[in-house]
């Protein structure tokens, strides 16, 4: 009979050696940016967040007559946007930001969104997150497309990932992905005591390489909680908080070189109807300085392994021009996203800004969409990932690669 | 499938909130870890007792010695098998 301990090292080294999995250190693998697979990281700002108040169009004089309380002032004010090109600036809580958008690792996407003119928060978001405008029946999501026709490089165990406290639809069809509300919950939950039999009792009754699909994934759930745990239990770089830790635990998979090529990031608390402040104070301050500082120690965590990594910014559309009775935005249409990564072309501001004058308002009251946010999604799925051809990721929508913005050299 | 795994074996150590599941009296523990394992496996699964699931689950029981330790990991592993999930 095994000790206990010998049994927990030959869990480990059991489900890993059967998918293959291989831990390296950095220092044993010089060449991991070059050969590791592609890793997008999609950051999902639930409840539909304020494009205009995180790339403040500063240049334009109608954004400051419809928020006299909440509209960022102006670069060089007190609590100032920060410039960016002389006509549009980053909320001052974005502050970290500034130093990759100066490296042009950092685009930022103005008046983009979905053509679908819902202000459903739910419809929305579904609608985003299947890239299939407008059909209430599709069930697979644009990721699990496209993982599902990727070719993948790995042992697909730890394909995908997502933080979510919901299963993100945009994952929904690949039953691969590893999702939990944090990382580190992907875990058997028993007794201390019974976690090492459990463990070892379900990786003999569920095998990953079984042909029944039930069994199967059993075992490799089990497997990837275990590779989970492996790399997570390795110390953070300094640069993060609490709060932030999410983006800790993506970095260290990619580091890791585990063959992580998706993770998705939900950050919920964007629904600014009263309260959403200005500058300094407010809920949309609070939750742009929680942004800008992960991704700022996200961008420096991950050191050479940041040129194979694109992170998408997006929310399911954005609010109001003018600002409500109670200090807020409401349910509005076009929105911005940012773009960053070590192969982007970023130091811009890029789309078709239309303004903000009545004549130019999505129903007179909205920020209008120039940019379908599929364009965009095809551009990163075509050029950074592997993808040769994105038509298939988005039904129903007829991909126009002259609309392309120019994201990556 | 980890989560209903996770669900098993809390079930089995009595560890989910709002749910008591009186084991003593439907199931009492066993000094024999086989017939604990044929008992709730014809129980749980109907399973014969010499299934490949039974098989596994008693030789795990091996590393415990608490009889109340061994039913919990013995119900965790029979209702988180494939074979539950078959059924």
């Amino acid at each position: 009979m095994m000790t206990r301990m010998s049994r927990r090292a030959l869990l480990g080294a059991s489900a890993l050696s059967s998918l293959g999995l291989l831990f390296e250190t950095r220092a044993g693998r010089a060449d991991a940016p070059a050969t590791a697979p592609p890793v997008l990281v999609c950051v999902f700002l639930r409840g539909a967040a304020d494009g205009l108040n995180l790339v403040v169009p500063h240049a334009d004089a109608a954004y400051y007559a419809a928020r006299k309380s909440i509209a960022v002032p102006r670069p060089g004010e007190p609590g100032g946007a920060i410039d960016l090109d002389g006509r549009f600036g980053l909320h001052p809580r974005l502050a970290p930001l500034k130093a990759a958008y100066d490296a042009g690792e950092l685009a930022l996407v103005h008046a983009v969104g979905s053509p679908h003119p819902t202000r459903s928060h739910f419809e929305a978001q579904d609608y985003m997150e299947t890239a299939a405008v407008g059909d209430r029946s599709a069930s697979q999501g644009w990721l699990a497309r496209y993982l599902k026709t990727a070719p993948s490089g790995g042992t697909g165990l730890l394909r995908a990932v997502a933080v979510s406290s919901r299963s993100p639809l945009s994952l929904r069809g690949y039953q691969d992905a590893i999702i939990a509300p944090s990382l580190r919950d992907f875990r058997l939950g028993a007794s201390a005591e019974l976690e090492p039999v459990l463990a070892h009792g379900f990786e003999r009754l569920y095998r990953a390489d079984a042909a029944e699909i039930s069994e199967r994934a059993g075992g490799q759930a089990l497997g990837a909680s275990v590779a989970l745990r492996k790399v997570l239990r390795k110390r953070a770089r300094t640069g993060y908080s609490r709060d932030t830790q999410d983006f800790a635990d993506v970095a260290r998979l990619i580091k890791a070189g585990v063959g992580l090529e998706t993770a998705w990031i939900d950050l919920s608390g964007w629904d600014t109807h009263r309260g959403q402040g200005s500058s300094e104070k407010g809920d949309l301050p609070r939750q742009l300085d929680r942004l800008g500082r992960a991704l700022s120690a996200f961008r420096a965590d991950l050191g050479a392994d940041f040129e194979r990594v694109v992170v998408l910014v997006m929310s399911e559309f954005g609010r109001t021009v003018r600002e409500n009775g109670t200090g807020g935005t409401d349910h509005g249409h076009g929105s911005a996203m940012m773009v960053l990564g070590g192969e982007v072309k970023g130091g811009r501001v890029l789309g078709n800004f239309p303004g903000l004058t009545t004549e130019h308002l999505h129903e007179q009251r909205d920020l209008a969409v120039t940019t379908d946010f599929r364009d965009l999604l095809a551009e990163v799925c075509e050029r950074h990932l592997t993808c040769a051809d994105a038509t298939a990721l988005f039904p129903g929508f007829q991909l126009d690669r002259s609309k392309r913005l120019g994201l990556f050299a | 499938m980890l989560a209903r795994m996770t669900f098993a074996s809390q079930l089995g150590a009595g560890k989910v909130e709002g749910l008591e599941v009186p084991w003593h009296d439907t199931l009492p523990t066993e000094q024999d870890p086989k017939l604990l394992v044929e008992r709730l496996g014809a129980r749980l699964l109907g399973a014969a007792p010499d299934s490949a699931t039974l098989r596994i689950v008693l030789e795990e029981l091996n590393d415990l010695s608490d009889p109340k330790q061994q039913r919990a990991a013995a119900v965790a592993l029979l209702l988180g098998s494939p074979e539950f999930q078959r059924q």
